[in-house]
């Protein structure tokens, strides 16, 4: 059996010790597609037995049809486990009207720390006017906003040189197929992320194809990784098997663990 | 105070060998790749079916998988079978002779790729042989995302009710199917899933509540899906020290060695 710490913790059970985990992308709340036990309570028992420190999370009702009641949980989550939780913003931008307020007082607290945007379920073009106006509260404020997708690494690219203090997140990269590696978009994508400063891609998806955790690491680089698990949709202990069973050093773990999130999320 | 645990044995219940339509270097297709990768890993055992008999010529891709593990205790076979009438593959009761001879103590029926109805008219009869010998059939409905849901839910139902002795396995369900998913297993003990996709949150806990824990088989999707996140999912769950062990590697191992003929 290979050596590598994390991997013989992993083969055990064993909580993760001596590393910070920050999951980068979870909900809260109920999802039509089957999700069970999504109470935040029955998070922070998982995340307890796996050693994640903390989750940043937006709500299936705030990506879903109500931004604000789903924002209003959040936030009485992170109140009431400020260490283990950090706020996603949400904002559904065909309520154009609402946006700023919404935004305006999810960060007059300290509940949030990022905004949660999703254009496949609100059904919005990205480049749209009711997202206008989140990267610019975004920029003028350094607030790092995390896609579910950015529609192309060429729109992703001119958001991020538009709005430079923004750090842009690209959801799901978990999902690439190193078969698929030599695809035009997608290799736009991952070079972005490793050229661009303001670019991240986070590692959550539903499957895990063979050799493509460590290929997503040679061609984007650890530092602009981000381990996420997607959870309650997902489930975390399988989550964080890809990247605590990987063929990858420590060194890269550790900063896909937590450290890059860390500094993003300035915690 | 940290308690330790013990290293769980993983024997893998779906797992396949060999090139396949859609493989790339980044998969283990070679039985010593597909090994080190076990070791690296921590994953004592493996059932495995040839990809050459899912996706070409069963026949020809069960020979060869025969050939290719021999001698390896840790690779147990996996054969894809067709029921007799399509004139393919032999009379259940000839079928199982051959699998006796080459101790193959499973097999994976190809829905999808086959589109086989599961019904008594078309698998009625080698589930009867098989379950008289108790061979675990596996129903593989490819690797679908979540959100193409194929299985026959009828016609499952059919084939668990009228082989109460059959242990049937379901192959990768995915996380959209928990509605459906659970009052089947509540009501059937003799259906298992292979949990390799089974992506739900707190999903294997869940499950335990309207089943037991012995209808769950660990299993990873290898060579095309990787092997350690369906590893964590088990040894990270809320399930007990004693439930992990069998979903990791107990349950098939009692399956595997329930079967009349296995190693005789």
């Amino acid at each position: 059996m290979g050596s590598d710490r994390f991997c013989d913790m992993g083969r055990r059970g064993q909580p993760l010790d001596r590393v910070r985990v920050i999951d980068a992308h979870a909900h809260l709340g109920f999802c039509q597609i089957g999700v069970l036990a999504s109470s935040a309570e029955r998070m922070v028992r998982v995340m307890d037995r796996i050693g994640v420190e903390k989750v940043a999370i937006s709500s299936f009702a705030a990506i879903g049809p109500d931004a604000e009641l789903g924002n209003d949980a959040v936030r009485r989550v992170v109140d009431k486990y400020p260490d283990r939780f950090i706020g996603y913003a949400a904002v559904n931008p065909n309520y154009t009207s609402e946006v700023s307020t919404l935004l305006e007082r999810c960060f007059s607290g300290n509940q949030f720390k990022a905004i949660k945007i999703h254009p496949s379920f609100h059904d919005y073009p990205v480049c749209g006017e009711g997202y206008a106006e989140v990267y610019e509260f975004a920029n003028s404020r350094g607030i790092p906003i995390l896609s579910h997708t950015w529609g192309s690494a060429d729109i992703l690219e001119k958001l991020a040189t538009q709005y430079s203090n923004v750090d842009f997140i690209s959801a799901h990269a978990g999902g690439y197929d190193p078969r698929k590696g030599n695809d035009k978009g997608l290799s736009k994508l991952l070079e972005l992320a490793r050229e661009k400063p303001n670019v991240y891609l986070d590692v959550t998806f539903s499957v895990i194809f063979a050799g493509a955790f460590e290929e997503l690491v040679k061609r984007v680089g650890a530092d602009k990784l981000l381990y996420a698990s997607d959870c309650p949709f997902l489930n975390m202990p399988f989550q964080i098997g890809r990247v605590l069973m990987a063929d990858v050093c420590d060194e890269v773990k550790v900063k896909i663990f937590g450290q890059n999130a860390a500094k993003l999320f300035k915690i | 105070m940290t308690v330790e645990r013990a290293n769980l044995l993983f024997f893998d219940s779906n797992c396949k060998i060999g090139k396949s339509s859609t493989g790339s270097e980044f998969m283990v297709w070679s039985r010593s790749d597909l090994l080190l990768e076990m070791d690296r890993l921590g994953i004592s055992r493996a059932l495995v079916t040839h990809n050459v008999a899912c996706e070409y010529d069963p026949q020809e891709g069960n020979a060869k998988l025969i050939e290719e593990i021999k001698g390896e205790s840790r690779l147990v076979p996996c054969w894809v079978v067709l029921p007799h009438h399509t004139g393919i593959f032999s009379e259940p009761e000839q079928l199982i002779e051959k699998m006796q001879k080459h101790n193959v103590p499973a097999v994976r029926i190809m829905m999808t790729a086959h589109n086989l109805l599961l019904h008594e008219i078309c698998l009625g009869e080698l589930f009867s042989a098989l379950q008289s010998v108790r061979v675990p059939v596996f129903l593989d409905y490819g690797d679908r995302h979540w959100g193409d849901e194929r299985i026959d839910w009828t016609g499952l139902m059919w084939a668990c009710s009228t082989f109460p002795d059959l242990p049937v396995i379901l192959c990768r369900p995915g996380l959209n199917i928990n509605f459906k998913l659970f009052p089947v297993m509540h009501r059937f003990s003799n259906l298992h899933i292979e949990i390799s996709y089974f992506q739900v949150h707190e999903g294997l806990e869940e499950l335990t509540r309207v089943c037991s824990h012995e209808q769950l088989l660990f299993g990873t999707g290898m060579p095309r899906f990787d092997a350690g996140a369906a590893m964590t999912m088990v040894s990270y769950s809320g399930l007990t020290e004693h439930e992990k062990s069998a979903v990791a590697g107990g349950n098939l191992t009692r399956l595997v060695e329930g079967v009349s003929f296995y190693g005789k």
